[in-house]
């Protein structure tokens, strides 16, 4: 801390040389010019009637800084007969003498209330305004006093006229006076952190305000657990963001529109389906078991993806321990607390907003459609494999299929499907070029959504009711997919007695989500295999195609059939009932105590119906297919009664410069958790789905379970003159997830603040270092994300397929090991952070380091010998230390630009973290587990030196390095192409054994493994720019990764293509240019074989294939308008602004694929999964009334 | 009500309601703790449950396999291909059944129904003997257990492994545990006392000959554990409520299996099946279609078959060179119930139907076990599949009594006559047979002694492999009899004598063309290109010749056990690997 204090001191001295003037005394110069040096070298600003000081004259010509700035003034003021009011530092006002004294004592005058929108950022109190000319002529003063919301005196509250820049400011008891050119017009009152006020006058001379706190004010007042905290006393780490920030986005959900706002919290979606809900981290890698953060509310934990993102004040992020202490066993992967709006003015207002876009996949979807190429691919990798022909198709058919090559659509003189006799029976054969990609799926797929909120108060009463409605459609292109959210909020406060405050917050959620078939889109390897372009999916009598008859293989598994007779189906629902009540007791100025409590009714229900589907591949005889043979509905109930009580108690308050805040309460939750299935065969109906009409075969099966919590927590603030900062907090925290006896833990954390720009050696560099403040903190956490009877042998009840009495065998299970110890993961993190403000806050910098220790993770103990006979007992047995940083710049400026306010912002986001493992029980520190010094994401696998050009290098190679190990596949191969030959991967040798294999898998003798890459993402950043001028705004955002290592699992057959299987659907369309042949010696894949990505499955895992994720995607680009007042107000609109706006226009990645999105390849590395339709076109309206 | 009476009031409820002392003890909801269970005959009956799915085989285990000296296939087992490799995990040294079987044994005590905690002590210690027995014939010597091994449990975990004889008793105590506390009362799908003699009756019938024929391991007592083979099974054929199932002799033997419902009669024990229920298997689909390997039955077992009258087909001049149509006349009944021969029509279907090329391999297409054409798609076969059957039970007796050297014709007319009686087929005659040993089956296996019961074993064993075959008996066999050079043999189909088209049934219709280049005119049904769909052991003539390609091996000094995972002798220093896998 001394070192700091003493580099701080010598950059401060530097500073200030740079600023000195030199010293010179001369004769009088105009008073005005006196003035502006002294704002020059003091940094200090003023305000007055700029006629007051017209022809006057200062006695000092040359300002320095070698007296003190009051001295100054006096020397220069008093011999004019001015006088000076301290408002606060480096800011005062200037008046007359005359004027002074002849102030009349305060009335108490009427105040008009009508407070304007949240446009709080005037403030009057800007050097410029001191070279204004006032235009008024008669003159009058007016004073008064203003308070905030408990009668506190304000201070640096800063008045003016009109909206124009001549004004005042109060003092530090509030007081003001103000020299106005009539009695006429409008006083506004501003300070950061109040909502504005404007005061008709009306006549008086004599004013009396009280300001109320603004809830928008979020640079100042950052939402912290159980309260709030002014930005600049925060010691712990906190980010925050305003709602606003995440206005006029076609986003779905809260998710996607935090997604690269926030540095280090790290969002990532898996499915694209419609109502996909994203995944949120803080900070990288939490344990190797995972968890989340915990995300509350409006004080209670709920899901995040729920909450209607236009309903949302705020979202504060609480990365470090000191931050989430409050919130203990849950805390320790970080705590998102989401603040929902309450109502802003007195006025009652009816906002709607609404939005259409058009989202289209952000990946290729060109594929090959030639029947007579595929075919012609597929029969050559399976043949050089299996030494089989896959298509079945005998020379004559590839003759009928190349006559018909270039038909993009079917020719009616060469139809794509034919019958012929077979085999002695006639049989529909096809000759088709079919899409079936554009067959199935849509390209663009429409959505929508409508928001209405009606807020208003009175002094007692506040109330805002908002609804929402979003539309999604999915990528179904035959019977469309589509999910459907809406939202319900309402939301009052009441001041019932002078002590007593009252809310009540209820939302409701209902989401549902309706496909057509019977396995969704999310299980759809069917579709990922056997669906040539060759083939159909209809015959030409309207039967649905299955069979070929000439190879053993299904079209497409029958899933298109299935999709296409559209009996079958399902949905997926969910309803989210939540209310909270509560109560807030202020005993005095100083102590109040709140009680709250929760109940939270959450349901999901599922049904999926399958029919039995027809095919054809005999002209006239249709069969059922045999994977879609069973006729039943199948339906999924589930819910969750959670119950959450909050009791804490407040007590602040000043004793001199001192002042101190300290909580405490308790937290108790209860959540209760039951369902039941009912699946029965063979329903009376093709088109009804209930239970009641279903005959056959029944199954049920139920489950239910049950976790509880109690904490006791408490924070002390410390701070002096807002300088030295100090917090300590901390929370000793039960569950119901460990044995009685070891589920309690205490969890302490510490943290401090200096502010050391309020320093007094400070002050020569404050205008350009407007704050700067040191923050460091250290806490320890726990982490009670296991499953609710970890510590508890139990024994559950199955049905095996084993068959007694015809039925299926009823058993219970066999009980887990358990171990005696189990108890808390605990995680202990140390932060060091940075928050500076330059330029009058133009500049924005926040800095932090952080290192997280995660200990005692759960983990499977020790690896036993098998004979052990079941997975090993979770003990309290490994370490993962984890360190990272993260970095906001932000700049934000505004200017006149032809005559209209021009303002315009630019702010980056960067972020990173690496893991290690510190402690894992691997002795022999095998590769398959994690052992210790294991880079977290770390990826062994071979190295490929490219591939052999001619068979004689590869025919040498394999004399003195033989690979079979790695080609298990290829040493399968019939005849000549078992050899190893030119088009092949040249495996490297690494420890020169003559023999490229995995050595024992360890550590020490890990054969030719090497360390290849990580899997870990590194370097989020984002990039936040926007401007507005005269009504128009723009916005753009940029986000991306900066290195991340993937490798593509086998069965990825949108990266592999046949290489995966002989068989795969979907072949991009510039296949061909990148297969290796002796023609096209640089082509990117080897020789083509079919199952190379599948020889030795995991372990081939190699540096030739391995991808590298990194990208850079413009997420978003807005452009709005507001249109002029003028002509909105005839109207009684009071503000209504039109946008379009663009999601993921524009991406740039490593990855070596058209066709796999950067963002979902992690997701699926085999790659079936719903694709990411998220490029996104749309345009909305706002209007208020 | 004033503000801090109410905030008392309220502060007050919320105390007591917080202080509640059990709000943090939440028992499991659904699940049962293992505290309270294992205290009546249900609770021990649905405990043991959980056993038959585990240790019981799937129909893949029962019926598909038999690649090694029976079946030819498009892929082959390793074990014949000499490539085993030792793995670094996995291998077959799994112990979970073991732990769920041992967690009974050591709770069973919390019953206060003793019968009924003997009678599932009985059927834990069934399943524990067929475990260890497995566990044996896979790897020799291994660790024994008897209860459940605890996480810190050092000694246990990383003890060396036990000597096979101390294991075997172990397996022989459970066993007759076994027999003496299980029901009576026959059971198609429970194990019973029955069921329990079958067991003991199979394990010490291969404990008893691999003693006896692997001098290597220098095992003592072989005479032991036959006499306990045959003991189990004379007490089955004297007690036991089974008999063999008859019909019509040319029928009997394919109803048996291609029923749909197990016949209690004869099987002992079946994996059962269910439409309704979802729970079916492949094996009509996995018999007659192209997609899963083709199988086809070698010439060896076709050769083995003897003719109708008794005598041996192989002693017939040129037997070696006979096409299909002639091999196939006046055999066993049990040869056109086993597979296609001319004539054979589907199960309730008239159209006669040859052996089709594009579904077996080698010509001689699988019949047994296959039902009607409408169960020949994915899932749909639910014929029930034996597990424990009466006939091998007598088989075991007839072998037992003849490797102690104690056959008499007695015996075999009660146990070999039974089997052969169903289909027709005169007995064995005790006398024949040793004084002629059949030169063909001496030239297969050559490891049987010649001893004066050395004809009849080697009938025995014809036996044997004919009447068992496709029920997954035949790799146990050769392991036991140390005959594995068998599987170093290329495995052939059908011979035939030059390319062109054969009519297979004689019913004066092509019904396959064997051709080089171009496909010739000749008009028939099946296609079969030379060096493409089919290769021929001399080129253009011969045997059919299935995985040309393939190399067989067998190593005489390791492969009659598996190797044990790399990584569990890591983990288990005192562990040692099986001879020859080092």
């Amino acid at each position: 801390m001394i070192a700091a204090h003493l580099k701080g001191m010598i950059i401060f001295l530097t500073l200030l040389f740079c600023c000195n003037n030199t010293f010179s005394q001369a004769k009088a110069i105009p008073l005005r010019d006196a003035l502006k040096q002294v704002t020059k070298v003091y940094g200090t600003q003023f305000v007055f009637d700029p006629e007051l000081i017209d022809g006057k004259k200062s006695a000092i010509a040359v300002i320095n800084n070698s007296k003190s700035v009051e001295d100054v003034l006096k020397e220069i003021l008093y011999p004019n007969d001015l006088v000076f009011l301290y408002i606060k530092s480096n800011y005062y006002s200037i008046v007359s003498k005359a004027r002074m004294s002849s102030a009349i004592s305060a009335n108490s005058p009427a105040i008009d209330q009508s407070a304007t929108t949240a446009d709080n950022s005037v403030n009057a109190a800007t050097g410029n305004s001191i070279f204004n000319k006032s235009t008024g002529s008669s003159q009058a003063v007016i004073t008064g006093r203003v308070t905030d919301e408990k009668n506190n005196p304000l201070s640096g509250v800063s008045i003016s006229v009109d909206g124009k820049n001549s004004g005042s400011s109060t003092t530090e008891d509030g007081r003001f006076s103000l020299v106005v050119p009539s009695l006429k017009g409008t006083l506004v009152f501003s300070y950061v952190g109040y909502t504005r006020q404007d005061v008709v006058i009306n006549g008086r001379t004599s004013l009396d305000v009280q300001l109320q706190p603004s809830t928008t004010a979020l640079n100042e007042v950052v939402v912290v657990g159980y309260g709030t905290q002014k930005k600049v006393n925060l010691t712990g780490a906190v980010s925050q963001i305003s709602g606003k920030q995440l206005e006029d986005r076609p986003v779905q959900n809260m998710t996607k529109a935090l997604q690269g706002q926030i540095p280090n919290v790290n969002i990532t979606f898996g499915s694209g389906k419609p109502g996909a809900e994203g995944t949120i981290n803080i900070r990288g890698t939490t344990s190797i078991n995972g968890g989340s953060p915990l995300v509350l509310i409006d004080g209670v934990p709920g899901n995040i993806d729920r909450i209607n993102p236009q309903d949302v004040e705020s979202v504060s992020v609480l990365k470090d321990a000191s931050a989430s202490a409050i919130y203990g066993a849950r805390g320790s992967f970080g705590v998102v607390l989401v603040t929902t709006k309450r109502a802003r003015s007195g006025k009652a207002s009816i906002n709607y907003s609404n939005n259409f876009g058009r989202g289209t996949q952000t990946t290729s979807t060109n594929f090959m459609t030639k029947g007579y190429e595929i075919g012609r691919i597929m029969d050559t990798a399976d043949l050089r494999t299996l030494g089989v022909n896959y298509m079945g198709y005998t020379e004559q058919d590839y003759a009928e299929l190349y006559k018909r090559i270039n038909d993009k659509t079917e020719d009616p003189s060469r139809p794509w499907v034919v019958t012929q006799n077979r085999n002695g029976k006639d049989q529909f054969v096809y000759y088709g070029n079919f899409d079936w990609w554009h067959y199935l799926y849509n390209t663009w797929q429409p959505n929508s959504q409508h928001n209405l909120s009606v807020s208003g108060a009175t002094d007692k009463v506040s109330y805002l009711l908002s609804g929402g409605y979003r539309d999604q459609v999915g990528i179904w292109k035959i019977n469309n997919d589509d999910n459907k959210i809406y939202n319900f909020r309402s939301k009052i406060d009441a001041k019932v007695l002078p002590w007593l405050q009252i809310t009540s917050n209820t939302q409701f959620f209902n989401s549902a989500y309706k496909f057509t078939g019977a396995n969704g889109f999310d299980r759809t390897y069917g579709f990922e295999e056997h669906l040539m372009p060759a083939y159909s999916p209809i015959n030409p009598d309207g039967t649905f195609s299955y069979l070929t008859g000439l190879n053993n293989y299904k079209i497409g598994s029958g899933e298109h059939a299935d999709i296409l007779y559209g009996k079958s189906g399902g949905t997926e629902k969910t309803n989210d009932f939540r209310t909270t009540i509560a109560g807030t007791v202020s005993l005095n100025k100083q102590i109040s105590f709140t009680g709250n409590y929760s109940f939270n009714y959450v349901t999901g229900a599922n049904a999926t119906r399958k029919v039995k589907v027809p095919y054809s591949l005999y002209p006239g005889v249709t069969a059922i297919i045999p994977t879609f043979n069973t006729d039943q509905l199948s339906e999924y109930n589930e819910t969750t009664n959670y119950e959450v009580v909050n009791v804490f108690g407040n007590y602040e308050n000043n004793f001199g410069s001192h002042h101190v805040k300290f909580l405490a309460g308790l937290n108790q939750e209860h959540s209760l958790f039951k369902s039941v299935t009912a699946t029965r065969d063979d329903l009376l109906s093709l088109n009804l789905n209930d239970l009641n009409l279903a005959t056959g075969v029944m199954n049920e099966s139920g489950g239910a379970s049950e976790w509880a919590l109690q904490g006791y927590f408490y924070r002390l603030n410390y701070d002096y003159k807002s300088k030295y900062l100090l917090e300590v907090s901390g929370r000793y925290d039960g569950t119901s997830r460990f044995k009685t006896g070891q589920n309690f833990g205490f969890f302490p954390s510490f943290s401090a603040g200096w502010r050391i720009s309020e320093e007094a050696f400070f002050d020569p560099i404050k205008r350009y270092v407007n704050n700067f403040k040191f923050r460091a903190s250290y806490g320890a956490l726990g982490n009670q994300q296991v499953s609710n009877y970890s510590y508890l042998a139990t024994m559950g009840t199955a049905q095996s397929s084993y068959l007694t009495n015809a039925q299926r065998t009823l058993y219970v299970t066999t009980p887990a090991a358990i171990s005696p110890t189990l108890t808390w993961e605990k995680v202990t993190s140390t932060n060091f952070g940075i928050d500076a403000d330059f330029l009058k806050s133009r500049l924005s910098v926040v800095l932090d380091i952080y290192n997280r220790k995660t200990t005692g993770m759960l983990i499977k103990g020790r690896t036993l010998p098998s004979v052990f006979g079941t997975i090993e007992p979770k003990e309290n047995a490994a370490d993962l230390a984890t360190k990272g940083f993260e970095l906001t710049l932000g700049w934000r400026d505004n200017f006149k630009l032809a005559g209209k306010a021009f303002s315009y912002n630019f702010g980056v986001i960067l972020s990173d973290y690496t893991s290690v493992i510190t402690r894992f029980d691997n002795p022999n520190n095998l590769l398959s587990d994690y052992y210790v010094g294991k880079p977290f994401g770390v990826m062994w696998g071979y190295r490929v030196g490219g591939l052999f050009q001619t068979d004689e290098e590869a025919q040498n190679y394999a004399k003195v390095v033989n690979q079979d190990y790695v080609n298990s596949r290829r040493v399968q191969s019939p005849g000549v192409w078992k050899n190893l030959q030119a088009g092949d991967m040249k495996f490297l040798d690494l420890n020169g054994d003559g023999v490229v294999n995995v050595g024992q898998n360890t550590l020490a003798d890990h054969g030719d493994l090497a360390e290849i890459g990580n899997t870990t993402p590194r370097y989020f950043f984002g990039i936040n720019t926007g401007a507005e001028w005269g009504g128009f705004s723009i916005s753009a955002f940029i986000q991306g990764i900066g290195k991340r290592n993937w490798y593509p699992n086998n069965e990825n057959s949108t990266f592999y293509g046949p290489y995966s299987r002989p068989y795969v659907s979907f072949i991009p369309e510039n296949f061909k240019d990148l297969v290796w042949s002796p023609t096209n010696p640089n082509g990117y894949y080897p020789l083509l074989r079919a199952y190379i990505a599948d020889d030795r499955g995991q372990t081939q895992t190699n540096d030739y294939f391995m991808q590298d994720l990194a990208y850079i995607r413009l997420k978003n680009l807005t452009i709005g308008y507001n249109l002029p007042e003028k002509l909105i107000s005839k109207a009684a609109i009071s503000r209504c602004r039109i946008y379009v706006s663009g999601e993921n226009l524009l991406t740039r990645t490593k990855l070596r694929s058209d066709y796999i999105d950067p963002e979902q390849a992690t997701a699926a590395t085999n790659g079936k999964i719903y694709p990411f339709s998220s490029k996104m076109y749309s345009f909305g309206l706002d209007i208020t009334f | 009500m004033k503000k801090t009476n109410l905030l008392y009031f309220v502060l007050l409820v919320l105390t007591i309601q917080s202080c509640k002392k059990d709000f943090l003890d939440r028992q499991p909801l659904s699940n049962l703790a293992p505290t309270t269970y294992f205290t009546n005959s249900n609770e021990l009956m649905l405990y043991t449950n959980s056993l038959y799915d585990a240790m019981v085989p799937s129909a893949q285990s029962l019926a598909y396999g038999e690649f090694d000296d029976n079946v030819a296939s498009t892929g082959t087992s390793n074990e014949v291909q000499g490539n085993r490799t030792v793995p670094t995990s996995g291998g077959g040294w799994d112990w979970g059944t073991l732990r769920t079987i041992n967690y009974y044994l050591d709770n069973s005590y919390k019953s206060e129904d003793v019968a009924a905690r003997k009678k599932y002590d009985g059927v834990a210690k069934f399943f524990r003997a067929w475990f260890y027995f497995s566990k044996v014939q896979r790897f020799g010597d291994v660790p024994w257990y008897s209860h459940v091994i605890e996480a810190d449990d050092e000694a246990n975990l990383t003890k060396a492994r036990d000597p096979r004889v101390l294991v075997m008793d172990s397996v022989l105590a459970d066993i007759d545990y076994a027999i003496a506390n299980l029901d009576a009362k026959a059971s198609i799908d429970k194990v019973t006392k029955w069921t329990a003699l079958a067991l003991k009756s199979r394990i010490c019938l291969f404990e008893g000959t691999w003693r006896k024929y692997h001098t290597e391991f220098n095992l003592p007592g072989y005479d032991k554990f036959l006499t306990e083979a045959v003991s189990a099974s004379q007490l089955l054929m004297e007690q036991g409520p089974y008999k063999i199932y008859t019909s019509t002799p040319s029928k009997a033997y394919l109803e048996l299996f291609a029923s749909h419902t197990a016949i209690a009669s004869e099987i002992i024990l079946a994996r059962t099946f269910n439409t309704a229920l979802n729970i079916t298997h492949d094996l009509n689909r996995y018999t007659n279609s192209a997609s899963f390997g083709q199988p086809g039955v070698l010439k060896t077992v076709v050769n083995s078959y003897l003719m109708k009258d008794g005598t041996r087909f192989t002693d017939i001049p040129g037997y070696d060179t006979m096409q299909f149509y002639q091999e196939t006349q006046n055999r066993d009944p049990r040869l056109s119930q086993t597979i296609r021969t001319p004539g054979y029509t589907r199960i309730g279907d008239t159209k006669k139907l040859v052996p089709d090329f594009a579904a077996t391999l080698t010509g001689y297409q699988y019949i047994k076990s296959v039902s009607e054409a409408a169960y020949d798609g994915i899932g749909l076969s639910n014929s029930d599949l034996p597990v424990f059957r009466y006939a091998e039970a007598l088989l075991n007796f007839a072998e037992a009594k003849a490797e102690l050297g104690t056959l008499t014709q007695a015996d075999l007319d009660k146990s070999i006559k039974l089997i052969r009686d169903r289909v027709g087929m005169p007995n064995i005659s005790l006398a024949t047979a040793n004084a002629n040993p059949d030169p063909y089956l001496a030239s297969k296996y050559t490891n049987v002694s010649s001893g004066a019961n050395k004809g009849v074993i080697l009938e025995i064993r014809r036996e044997r492999r004919i009447e068992l075959i496709r029920e997954n008996f035949r790799y146990n066999d050769i392991m036991r009899w140390k005959e594995g050079h068998l599987f170093s043999l290329p495995f052939l189909g059908m011979y035939f004598p030059a390319l062109g088209g054969y009519d297979l049934d004689k019913d004066g219709v092509v019904d396959v063309v064997i051709y080089e280049g171009t496909k010739p005119s000749v008009v028939g049904p099946q296609y079969l290109k030379l060096g493409t769909n089919i290769f021929l052991s001399n080129g253009k003539s011969g045997y059919v010749l299935t995985n040309p390609t393939l190399t067989k091996k067998f190593d005489e000094n390791k492969d009659y056990l598996y190797p044990l995972p790399v990584q569990q002798l890591l983990l288990n220093p005192k562990l040692k690997q099986n001879p020859g896998w080092q």
